[in-house]
């Protein structure tokens, strides 16, 4: 199933690989997690902060649905 | 405290200037400290007066626009409390003082030193070594000796914040942990106080606006906070000059909104804005 993925800029850049986009669309499996796509992705994981889907603040263990936009954005704490 | 200058004095120093469509007649700074030293009243609070008796003081002329006299005078009456004058705090006070909010107190324990040259408002070659509290203070009167400015050089902590927070109006966030944020926001809570938040890393910002009992900071906390981990990937990718300056004027925007009562503030909702490909997201708290 197909879902739009959105990882900040600069926590692309740390994917292990680094991500060439930071907006794109991806196919994964029926059941897959954030925390599944997070690790797929290669994104580091203690450096994420919120995550989001449809614009609405969740947790990393909900499971994708078909059409999804998820959002992956760090934590931040610098002044 | 009433003021007592005739609002005939005032006309007779007045000069007429057209500001944001209308014809004001308006006050200099050297006339509003004539009046005040010919009362005894406060040059602030002549200003006030002025304000509220229709004449406008040139040196908030350009804010008459969008906060109109009333919503000038407030903020003349209130009282901001910033914690941390590192790159958040520095430009926050700054834009606090140019926006004529009357009482500033700014807290920070720490000194500048070089590695803050290329972001904190007022650190400057001469400046390393002082204490920040101390040099945007002085800065700040620089910019508006009408107003009141106290620096407190000291770590802010569970033990002097309830007397710190004391008569705040607002309290803006210039920290940079979590750990020092929820702090203070909890202390905020306990002192009735809305606190206006915001956190920078790289070329990434988020801001929030937070009221007193509100999840706020609580709800994005990740889970591995509490761990030790307290800061953010701005370790990681650093903080540059041009993401807290504009944090830090999303920041004055919210306080301005909130001292004056108008517009509609990020109460329940973090905006996170990534500069890279510019991002806007609203996370719900």
């Amino acid at each position: 199933m197909d879902v739009d993925v959105k990882v900040a800029t600069m926590l692309a850049r740390k994917a292990d690989p680094p991500l060439e986009e930071s907006r794109f669309g991806m196919s994964v499996e029926p059941g897959t997690s954030i925390e599944d796509l997070i690790a797929i992705l290669g994104v580091p994981r203690s450096l994420v902060g919120s995550v989001t889907v449809n614009k609405k603040r969740t947790t990393t263990e909900r499971v994708l649905e078909e059409g999804d936009a998820v959002a992956i954005i760090p934590s931040i704490s610098g002044g | 405290m009433p003021v007592n200058v005739p609002l005939e004095e005032m006309e007779r120093l007045a000069t007429e200037r057209e500001e944001a469509g209308r014809t004001f007649r308006c006050l200099s700074s050297p006339a509003i400290v004539e009046l005040a030293s010919a009362s005894g009243a406060s040059p602030r609070e002549v200003t006030v007066a002025a304000l509220r008796g229709g004449l406008l003081p040139l040196r908030y002329a350009k804010n008459v626009g969008t906060l109109g006299l009333e919503g000038q005078a407030m903020l003349l009456e209130s009282h901001a409390v910033v914690v941390g004058a590192g790159g958040l705090g520095g430009r926050a006070s700054e834009l606090l003082a140019r926006y004529g909010v009357g009482g500033i107190l700014v807290i920070d324990p720490d000194v500048f030193d070089e590695t803050n040259l290329n972001r904190q408002g007022f650190c400057c070659d001469g400046s390393l070594g002082r204490p920040k509290a101390e040099v945007v203070r002085e800065n700040l009167l620089d910019i508006d000796g009408f107003l009141e400015v106290t620096a407190v050089v000291e770590r802010a902590t569970a033990s002097n914040l309830p007397d710190l927070l004391g008569g705040a109006d607002v309290v803006v966030d210039g920290l940079d942990s979590l750990d020092d944020r929820l702090l203070l926001q909890e202390q905020c809570a306990l002192a009735g106080v809305v606190l206006v938040h915001a956190a920078i890393a790289g070329t990434t910002l988020q801001a929030t606006t937070i009221y007193p009992g509100e999840d706020g900071l609580r709800s994005i906390a990740p889970p591995s906070h509490g761990a030790g981990k307290s800061r953010g990937i701005e370790v990681e990718v650093g903080n540059p000059a041009s993401t807290p300056a504009v944090a830090a004027s999303i920041e004055v925007l919210e306080a301005v909104k909130v001292l004056t009562g108008t517009g509609e503030t990020l109460r329940g909702r973090m905006l996170y804005v990534d500069v890279d490909d510019w991002t806007v997201e609203f996370i719900d708290l």
